[in-house]
């Protein structure tokens, strides 16, 4: 789900006309979307309001995954994109814009 | 209204269907299997697949009527030991599962045709089955597993 956010989500209206309402055109990450392997790494940090320092847990595990796909993004094209999903139009004119395609 | 006759996972139904009557409507609400399930409705999703003489299909892009005569094998229909599924619930791959049914019927139609996939030729295979919990780790284990190749 936090690839799909990453890389894919976004719904897209025209003149107030939703105009991905299917899985047509809405798309999601497929099998080959996501990686072989998932480790999760459990950091156990007290939540200072929670009861007996409790937080949730679950989906929280969506929320570090598109800045990590932004910073490999980063990393590979030098290119800091900052708007979500980092699609390849999107990424194309990020770098683009800042000159590292001519 | 055409009359048509399926075999559904083993029994024979006659049933007189509207032409413009897809065969998933037939199935879940005429038949009663559940497990076919409509998702998206334009063949995008697979989680309303099931198996129409052996091969996987969309069953809301089929017509009942283009199955008249066929066998068709939903989830339902496989065996209460099936491999896939044992394997399935032993990896714990689902979430929701409203998607499982589909891509149970995908990794049996595989099983049938590679008996020993590799990772890649799963992927290939499921590319076309979504699940929004984004279980596909599990789901690729599970069919691994049932492969007898747990450890890839």
């Amino acid at each position: 789900m936090g690839v799909g956010q990453a890389l894919f989500d976004q719904i897209v209206f025209d003149q107030g006309q939703l105009r991905n309402g299917t899985l047509l055109d809405y798309q999601l990450p497929s099998i080959k979307d996501v990686p072989e392997r998932i480790t999760p790494i459990i950091i156990e940090d007290p939540h200072r309001s929670g009861p007996f320092g409790a937080k949730g847990v679950g989906e929280t595990g969506i929320i570090p995954l598109a800045p990590a796909i932004g910073n490999a993004v980063r990393d590979a094209t030098s290119v800091r994109c900052t708007t979500l999903p980092l699609t390849p139009e999107r990424l194309l004119a990020a770098m683009t814009a800042a000159g590292r395609i001519t | 209204m055409s009359d048509i006759e399926l075999r559904v996972n083993g029994a024979v139904q006659r049933l007189a269907v509207d032409d413009d009557e897809l065969l998933l409507d037939v199935l879940r609400r005429r038949l009663g299997c559940t497990s076919v399930r409509e998702g998206c409705g334009v063949g995008m999703c697979g989680a309303c697949t099931v198996l129409v003489d052996g091969a996987s299909i969309s069953s809301c892009l089929m017509l009942a009527v283009r199955a008249d005569g066929a066998e068709i094998t939903t989830a339902e229909g496989l065996p209460p030991d099936d491999p896939v599924v044992a394997a399935f619930v032993a990896a714990g791959a689902l979430q929701c599962g409203y998607c499982i049914p589909g891509f149970v019927m995908m990794a049996t139609e595989l099983l049938a045709r590679n008996p020993r996939p590799d990772p890649h030729a799963i992927a290939d295979h499921l590319e076309g089955n979504i699940c929004r919990c984004g279980t596909y780790g599990e789901i690729r284990s599970a069919i691994l597993a049932a492969a007898g190749r747990a450890n890839g």
